[in-house]
């Protein structure tokens, strides 16, 4: 009788044993702690906030599905998912135009160019409208690849961490530990790009899209921007619009956004043209991250500026 | 007793104009007090407990009366108009939440506010059905708007002109319904949400037409160059935001230019408030910041002063109605000196005379009580709207 209840005590204790172990170390009381959500428009503000804050909060982007992050329009989705975010970077610099057409809380959202507004560089494609007795109307932004000046880049990552500190004040020190070490690696990327820009300054170049406004202020990049995709091949009008500029600008260098058509390239070529890529890294890249392709970039920059 | 009572009644009922004057000048003295008590009770607490919620409002100078009666109470009285700016100033002193709101147009009698999200949040104004704005051209509406107006989720409401002689002016714009709020017993209820951008389309200061680049139709067109298009009045804008035409919807110039009516401010905490408040006392300064609950409790005090001024008045009344009563139950004892005579013949003591005068006056009493007290049930039920239409609009 005694073995019995002895065996079916230590039954029960073993049993309460294990039920008990079953709970994660991790879970107290109140649960699993919630991760804040930040929402970034474009993908250098994923890889600064990633860098600065991974992973004390999760960096979600939106518009890395879509071709190009800058004419992307958000779905009634992405807008309810925006919605719930703890914070929404926006690169600012009439980047986001699909702003104006959503409502979000604007306690979230915050803009990483706010505080370099006199700097940025107004938009050379405007069209003005009138109707009505109203006069005219004038639809003017701003260049929006700010990031391409490295040190306005640095500005923005800044930004940003000032605004993780306001979501997650007890990481401050981290915020700020963290941003030296970007600070300090952009600082490379933006001496080393002055310095290979620098080494042939009155070298001029073609920009296949007017993208690089604050890459041809910053380092001096004497150069013109037509509007010719590298997917798509040029009619003829643009091809003879393109003589008559090399005419008055001997460029002999086009820099593209992503590698052109072959038959563009050798076309190109023919007329003394020669093809680099130059990859804003406005979306997610197909390999590496935002220093890698940037690196790639001044690669690039070394054939124009080397020659 | 009952003996008395069934007397009482047959006597009462005889003398029906007599009776009934008797009851109704105790019902209304009864009442009065009473009513006016409970109504100025729901209004401390409407005007009150919303003044307490909103730290504070930074709008323009004037009437500061004007500012927190539009702003809380969403009144007809507007304030002067300042600019978006207001909102980014007090954003950038990182002091506190700024929430603009533009309380301007309306559908119908429904004031039509425009605002950004977080005036939801901040209220906690839960939605009932559908879900919150998300695009422009989109509206929340206040759960007893919803009713009064017989709009559900995905129906159109129209703002309506400011004036009808406005021939020229503001376009109606037609708006979908994509969420009820909850029913949060404040002016929330009354009241049709709508985006910031929304409430400037409305008002014309964005607006969405053609694309004057793509423009075929000679007629449409007054002047082209390679930079400008100048298209003629006869331009067709939209007068609804759909899905096909939301892109085409556009503001010109700087939004942080735009009019707003007043920024509700939630500080930090009371060391930010006090600095925020700080900020606004230049005599230089274009804006005033206000705290609702100082101007609601100058407001109320105002209000109390005038019910002690009705609570004499009052008194003197119940003083001449009880006096009329002593003397009509006097006059009447002297009507009825011959019937008091017939009873005593008839063997009753002195007492039941009492008795039979008490119950007269007892079912009278009691009888007004009954009324008064339905009359208050009344007012129960309705005080709210009153209360609003009363001291709020």
């Amino acid at each position: 009788m005694v073995r019995r209840f002895t065996a079916w005590s230590l039954f029960f204790l073993l049993s309460l044993t294990i039920v008990c172990s079953k709970r994660g170390p991790e879970e107290d009381e109140s649960g699993p702690a919630l991760i804040p959500v930040v929402c970034v428009s474009n993908y250098p503000l994923q890889y600064f906030a990633e860098r600065l804050a991974s992973p004390l909060v999760k960096v979600e982007f939106p518009a890395g599905a879509s071709e190009d992050p800058a004419y992307w329009q958000p779905g009634a989705e992405d807008i309810a998912a925006m919605q719930q975010a703890d914070l929404i970077l926006l690169n600012g610099a009439s980047y986001e135009k699909w702003l104006a057409d959503v409502t979000l809380p604007q306690a979230i959202l915050f803009d990483t160019s706010e505080n370099f507004q006199e700097q940025l560089i107004a938009s050379e494609e405007t069209v003005t409208h009138s109707h009505g007795p109203e006069g005219d109307h004038e639809h003017q932004g701003t260049a929006f690849t700010t990031w391409l000046d490295i040190k306005l880049a640095a500005e923005q990552a800044r930004a940003i961490q000032h605004a993780l500190g306001t979501i997650l004040p007890e990481h401050k020190e981290t915020f700020e530990d963290r941003f030296s070490a970007l600070e300090k690696d952009l600082a490379e990327l933006d001496a080393e790009i002055e310095r290979t820009i620098s080494s042939a300054p009155e070298t001029t170049v073609v920009f296949s899209h007017p993208v690089y406004q604050y890459l041809e202020r910053r380092y001096g990049v004497k150069g013109v921007s037509v509007h010719w995709e590298p997917d798509a091949s040029p009619s003829p009008a643009m091809w003879k619009e393109f003589g008559h500029l090399l005419e008055h600008h001997p460029a002999k260098w086009m820099i593209w956004e992503s590698e052109p058509l072959p038959e563009v390239v050798e076309e190109l070529e023919r007329l003394g043209v020669g093809s680099i890529v130059f990859d804003p890294c406005g979306n997610l890249p197909d390999s590496g991250d935002f220093m890698s392709v940037m690196r790639e970039n001044i690669v690039s920059l070394e054939r124009v500026f080397g020659d | 007793m009952l003996d008395s009572l069934y007397l009482a009644w047959k006597y009462i009922s005889f003398n029906k104009i007599k009776t009934g004057t008797l009851i109704a000048c105790i019902t209304i003295t009864l009442f009065l007090p009473t009513g006016l008590e409970m109504l100025l009770e729901e209004s401390e607490d409407q005007l009150m407990s919303r003044a307490e919620v909103t730290p504070l409002i930074v709008g323009a100078k004037g009437s500061a009366l004007d500012l927190v009666m539009n702003t809380l109470y969403f009144g007809d009285e507007l304030p002067e108009f300042i600019t978006l700016e207001a909102a980014h100033r007090v954003a950038k002193s990182e002091l506190g939440l700024p929430v603009p709101v533009y309380i301007r147009f309306k559908m119908r009698n429904f004031p039509i506010i425009g605002t950004t999200l977080d005036y939801l949040n901040m209220r906690s104004l839960r939605i009932a059905e559908g879900r919150s704005l998300a695009v422009l051209g989109e509206c929340v509406i206040g759960a007893e708007a919803a009713v009064a107006l017989e709009v559900s989720l995905g129906d159109g409401v129209i703002s309506s002109p400011e004036s009808v002689f406005d021939i020229g002016g503001v376009y109606p714009l037609k708006m979908k319904v994509v969420g009820v709020l909850e029913r949060s017993h404040t002016s929330d209820d009354l009241a049709i949400f709508v985006d910031l951008k929304t409430a400037w389309i409305i008002e014309g200061l964005g607006h969405g037409h053609q694309d004057v680049t793509q423009l075929s139709d000679p007629t449409l067109i007054y002047k082209r160059s390679e930079k400008n298009v100048s298209a003629t009045s006869k331009l067709y804008h939209f007068n609804e935001i759909t899905d096909e035409n939301r892109e085409a919807f556009h503001f010109h110039g700087d939004l942080n230019a735009y009019p707003i009516t007043a920024v509700i401010v939630f500080p930090k905490d009371a060391r930010s408030e006090t600095i925020l408040r700080g900020r606004y006392l230049s005599p230089e300064e274009r804006h005033q910041i206000i705290k609702p609950s100082e101007v609601i409790d100058g407001l109320l005090q105002n209000i109390f002063r005038i019910k002690n001024v009705l609570d004499a008045v009052i008194s003197v009344v119940a003083l001449a109605t009880f006096l009329a009563m002593i003397l009509v139950f006097a006059l009447s004892l002297r009507l009825r000196q011959r019937e008091i005579e017939t009873i005593f013949k008839l063997g009753c003591r002195r007492g039941t005379i009492v008795r039979l005068l008490s119950a007269e006056i007892g079912i009278i009493f009691l009888t007004s009580v009954f009324l008064c007290s339905t009359l208050l049930l009344i007012l129960a039920n309705v005080d709210q709207r009153i209360v609003r239409v009363l001291f709020i609009q």
